[in-house]
């Protein structure tokens, strides 16, 4: 059943390129195309940067991550993107349930239950 | 920088134009999208070090990326976000903003500066260019902001920020201002279906913020961007403020200058002094009352706004200058179309048919002037003849107004009006006849006539009206006759006349043309004034074919004939110390021979005055600030005072700290030397009533046994309180103590007007050079030399048929005289009448010229006989002259018929 196991892998990357996203921005701020870079290549994500710019201006509009720009001497400003406040609490929470969702995945492997 | 073939744009152009039909229909900003992929496709060819960009590379780039808005995306982002619906702009910048933000503001503007429709009812919102520049960033700014973002473009987001808080400031300024017009537009737009354009820059405010928004959410938030829009908003209010703060604080001094408490008076001249705009202060002189034209007059609108009269009074004290001295204010420093609605902004003559000059006028010019003169040597006399041409190029009739000042015991003995190119002379009688008459003519019937009055000593004021609109012209004459002033026996001087006043503009190449003619040498001290002899036919052809005549000729600009130096010098023959004209008819001019046949004729005789012999003297110094540059020259010639004379001296100010000084000292006598130190030492601010310091000097000189008064003052342009008290004392005591004045630049003087039995000490040099004259003669054994006329009977003196006869102006001079000692008298019926029958302006009576015979009939009024009205030369002269033509014909003609 192809069809299954492709419906089902795109469930799973749902929520979490947006994770990963907030995850790469936790420690500093990165340069857009930088940050869609690493993340296109990622393993498993399979992404593209065509998907990665509108989840960008989602989570920016949606107060998580900010974004500025810095001139640059090689041609136009440079995006630079960074967590917000409220942007490292929906982080926390999400790396808590993740791990919760994790923990559950394991326990279920293991016990059955 | 990698190159982009046209190929390659494109295709990146459809793309992203593709990409954003299906963006739009998702919940995400397009806009921002699809400007941050066009940037990440730039990195990548710049991370390949493409040279030349392809359509091939772009293709391969694009298939790589995928498509924008895959269907993987979601929503999953917008998950568990607060706020997100209320912080994101889903859509692109639209019409509206464009409409409301770019277009409606610009139309404002735009019909604002056509028809100054605001200005002319309520304010005027854009005084200066820079207004307009200020008002017109708004529209252009937004205009911008909203292409930007419409393209995408990420370029300089510091810089746009800044512009758009600049934009936000001036409009949130204009909409402020625009808040009274709000209502009445809405109700425009509700029942009339316009009037959107009051609410243009509260629409533009609106438009403004909206782009603040769409930038923030752009560009993002950063500290840079901050500080641009902070930066934005200082330069605007730092703008704003120094166009409107002199505005504002001239407004503010104004109404406090106004007020009937002295204390608070004083604070507004202060502020007026300190910041207040010279610019705004003048426009209050101007405008009528409740029609402001600036934002700070409409803003800040008392109860009862500062009047015309007022501010014009407050514009003297504050700077010293009389408010017409100045060019009237403007809405545009432009030319055509602007002219005409500028006109229409100050289009109110106030003065228009009223006896003081008022405010200029719009569009009137002199466009011509020449004055021709003859110096009658022997008679000590000179008759001049001024012929003004005014050009009005306004939409509307004009009346030119101006004070002239005459040489010293001038009097004005012929007018003359050109109509339909024809010379029409003036009418002589009462001063309400003559001017009753000119109301008639001229105000309601709206025809053309002229009309001169004296206004005060040596001073007349001459108005004629209607010039004709749009180019049209007038051309009038004056004829002064003015005695000598005679420094001794045989040097004479004549100052020139001036314009001391006027509501017409003068074009900056206009100058005046002068030819004076004498029997004798004539000089001037003004370089422009070129000596000349000319050869012209005797009147006895037979022993002397030719006379040579002495000649002053040049084109002087006014400043030259304003100055103090513009006066001609004569040099007299020696029989002119005893002189007498041929006849002399106290009823007037005509059969003068019959009535020296009778016996009568006018005797003149120069004769030296006794000398003053003053043992008190109060000098009264004007304290406006236009007499600093002469107080240096006041303290030197103190020198030549004479030292029996005791001294007083009192700087006129109404300023309190200016006035402590003078009022601690004035009381008491002082030195030559200290009063020179005190001179020195004043400090002279805005324009000073002189009235009070008058009284005082009046009041220390009465209590000497022969005391005078020394005024040395500026313009007096305004009456800063009531001259009462004055009055009263030069009517109650009028030869002592006596009133000298000396001005010291050309200009009106409200106070000397009103005032009679001052004597005006005249002008040919520097200041220091006439005080100083002035100064040692009173120490001479001898007072100034002088004419002394009278009427006398052929055989009353012996040896009087041996008196040289000389010009009939003698009479004239003597007539005036006459005419101001019984007006003096209270027989002012006897003066009117006899200034009539001589025709002459004198303080009793005017000229007027009149179009038609029927005006002059239904004004109780009969011209002159132009035959009878002095000319250059005079009738009899041309009389002979013709008379030995013929001669010098029939002399020719004779040895032919032999």
């Amino acid at each position: 059943m192809p069809d299954f196991f492709d419906n089902w892998t795109v469930q799973m990357r749902k929520g979490i390129v947006e994770l990963c996203i907030l995850r790469s921005l936790s420690r500093t701020e990165r340069y857009g195309y930088d940050l869609v870079k690493s993340l296109v290549v990622l393993p498993g994500l399979h992404t593209t940067e065509g998907t990665v710019y509108p989840l960008l201006s989602r989570l920016r509009s949606g107060g998580l991550i900010q974004s500025r720009l810095v001139e640059s001497s090689e041609g136009p400003a440079r995006k630079y993107y960074s967590l917000t406040a409220q942007g490292r609490r929906q982080l926390k929470r999400m790396n808590t349930y993740l791990e919760t969702m994790s923990q559950t995945l394991s326990d279920v492997k293991e016990k059955g239950t | 920088m990698p190159q982009w073939s046209k190929e390659a744009a494109n295709e990146l152009e459809a793309y992203l134009s593709g990409e954003r039909n299906a963006l739009d229909k998702s919940d995400v900003d397009a806009d921002e999208v699809l400007e941050d992929f066009r940037a990440h496709v730039e990195e990548e060819i710049k991370s390949r070090k493409i040279q030349v960009v392809t359509r091939r590379d772009v293709s391969e780039i694009l298939r790589r990326i995928g498509p924008l808005a895959s269907r993987e995306d979601g929503k999953a982002a917008n998950v568990n976000a607060p706020g997100a619906s209320q912080t994101q702009f889903k859509t692109a910048p639209g019409p509206a903003l464009a409409i409301f933000g770019v277009v409606l503001p610009t139309i404002s503007i735009v019909v604002e500066l056509c028809t100054r429709a605001c200005a002319r009812s309520f304010f005027d919102p854009m005084p200066t260019w820079w207004y307009v520049l200020l008002a017109a960033s708004v529209p252009a700014v937004n205009a911008l902001i909203i292409s930007q973002i419409r393209r995408g473009l990420r370029h300089r987001p510091q810089l746009l920020m800044a512009a758009n808080a600049v934009a936000i400031t001036v409009a949130a300024f204009y909409a402020v201002a625009f808040v009274p017009l709000l209502l009445p537009g809405v109700v425009a737009v509700f029942f009339f279906g316009f009037g959107l354009l009051p609410m243009g820059p509260l629409f533009a405010l609106v438009a403004a913020i909206c782009c603040r928004c769409r930038l923030a959410s752009f560009f993002g938030k950063s500290r840079r961007t901050a500080g641009a829009q902070l930066l934005g908003f200082a330069v605007a209010v730092a703008f704003l403020g120094a166009l409107e703060f002199p505005n504002i604080a001239a407004r503010i001094g104004l109404e406090l200058a106004d007020s009937p408490n002295l204390a608070v008076q004083a604070k507004g001249m202060r502020l007026l002094r300190s910041v207040g705009s010279e610019a705004t202060m003048l426009r209050a002189c101007y405008e009528r009352p409740r029609k402001f034209t600036n934002l700070a007059a409409f803003l800040i609108s008392p109860e009862n706004p500062v009047h015309q009269k007022e501010a014009r009074t407050i514009f003297f004290r504050v700077t010293g200058k009389p408010f017409n001295s100045v060019p009237p204010p403007r809405l545009y420093h432009s030319a055509g179309r602007w002219n005409a609605l500028d006109e229409l902004a100050w289009d109110f003559d106030e003065g228009l048919g009223g006896a003081t000059v008022a405010g200029r006028v719009r569009g009137l010019d002199l466009v011509g002037s020449r004055l021709d003169g003859r110096i009658h040597s022997q008679a000590g006399l000179a008759y001049l003849e001024w012929t003004f041409e005014f050009a009005n190029h306004s939409s509307r009739q004009r009346e030119a107004r101006a004070q002239i000042l005459l040489p010293p015991a001038g009097v004005v003995s012929r007018l003359t009006l050109w109509v339909n190119g024809e010379e029409r002379e003036a009418a002589f009688a009462g001063r309400a006849q003559t001017r009753a008459a000119y109301r008639e003519v001229a105000v309601r019937q709206r025809r053309d006539p002229v009309l001169v009055t004296t206004s005060g000593p040596n001073r007349i004021l001459i108005q004629c009206f209607p010039i004709p609109p749009n180019g049209g012209a007038m051309k009038v004459r004056i004829g002064i006759t003015a005695p000598l002033t005679m420094s001794d026996p045989r040097n004479g001087r004549l100052p020139l006349p001036k314009i001391i006043e006027r509501n017409f503009r003068l074009p900056p190449n206009l100058e005046h043309a002068l030819w004076i003619e004498s029997g004798s040498k004539l000089s001037s001290p003004l370089e422009n004034l070129k000596p000349g002899v000319i050869r012209k036919k005797s009147a006895n052809g037979e022993t002397a074919p030719f006379n040579e005549i002495s000649l002053l000729r040049g084109q002087l600009a006014n400043a030259a004939l304003l100055s103090n130096r513009a006066a001609l010098r004569i040099r007299l023959p020696e029989a002119s110390i005893r002189v007498r004209t041929a006849g002399f008819n106290p009823n007037g001019s005509r059969n003068a021979e019959k009535t020296e046949n009778n016996g009568a004729v006018i005797l003149q005789d120069l004769v030296a005055d006794p000398p003053l012999g003053l043992d008190r003297l109060a000098i009264i110094i004007d304290g406006s600030i236009g007499m600093t540059p002469f107080h240096q020259e006041i303290a030197r010639s103190l020198a030549q005072l004479p030292p029996s004379i005791e001294l007083f001296l009192i700087h006129a100010s109404n300023e309190q700290t200016v006035n402590k000084n003078g009022r601690n000292s004035a009381g008491k006598p002082i030195s030559k030397d200290a009063a020179a130190a005190k001179v020195h030492r004043l400090q002279a601010v805005g324009g000073q009533d002189n009235l009070d310091g008058l009284v005082r000097a009046w009041d220390l000189a009465s209590a000497g046994q022969k005391g005078a008064v020394l005024w040395i003052h500026g313009p007096q342009p305004v009456t800063l309180s009531s001259n009462a008290a004055l009055r009263q004392r030069l009517e109650r005591s009028p030869t002592h103590p006596q009133l000298f004045e000396m001005q010291t630049t050309a200009g009106p003087n409200r106070l000397l007007e009103q005032l009679a039995g001052v004597q005006s000490l005249p002008r040919f040099d520097s200041l220091e050079n006439d005080l100083a004259d002035w100064f040692r003669q009173l120490g001479a054994e001898t007072g100034p030399w002088r004419f002394q006329r009278r009427a006398v009977s052929l055989d009353a003196i012996p040896g009087l048929d041996e008196v040289p006869k000389v010009t009939d102006h003698v009479r004239r001079l003597y007539a005036a005289d006459q005419i101001e000692t019984i007006a003096s008298k209270g027989d002012r019926k006897k003066a009117v009448q006899m200034a009539g029958q001589h025709q002459l302006v004198t303080s009793v009576s005017g000229a007027v010229v009149l179009e038609t015979k029927e005006q002059f009939a239904r004004a109780g009024l009969s011209p002159v006989n132009p035959a009878e009205v002095p000319v250059i030369p005079e009738p009899s002269s041309w009389l002979l002259l013709i008379l030995g033509l013929c001669l010098g014909m029939l002399r020719c003609f004779r040895p032919r018929r032999r």
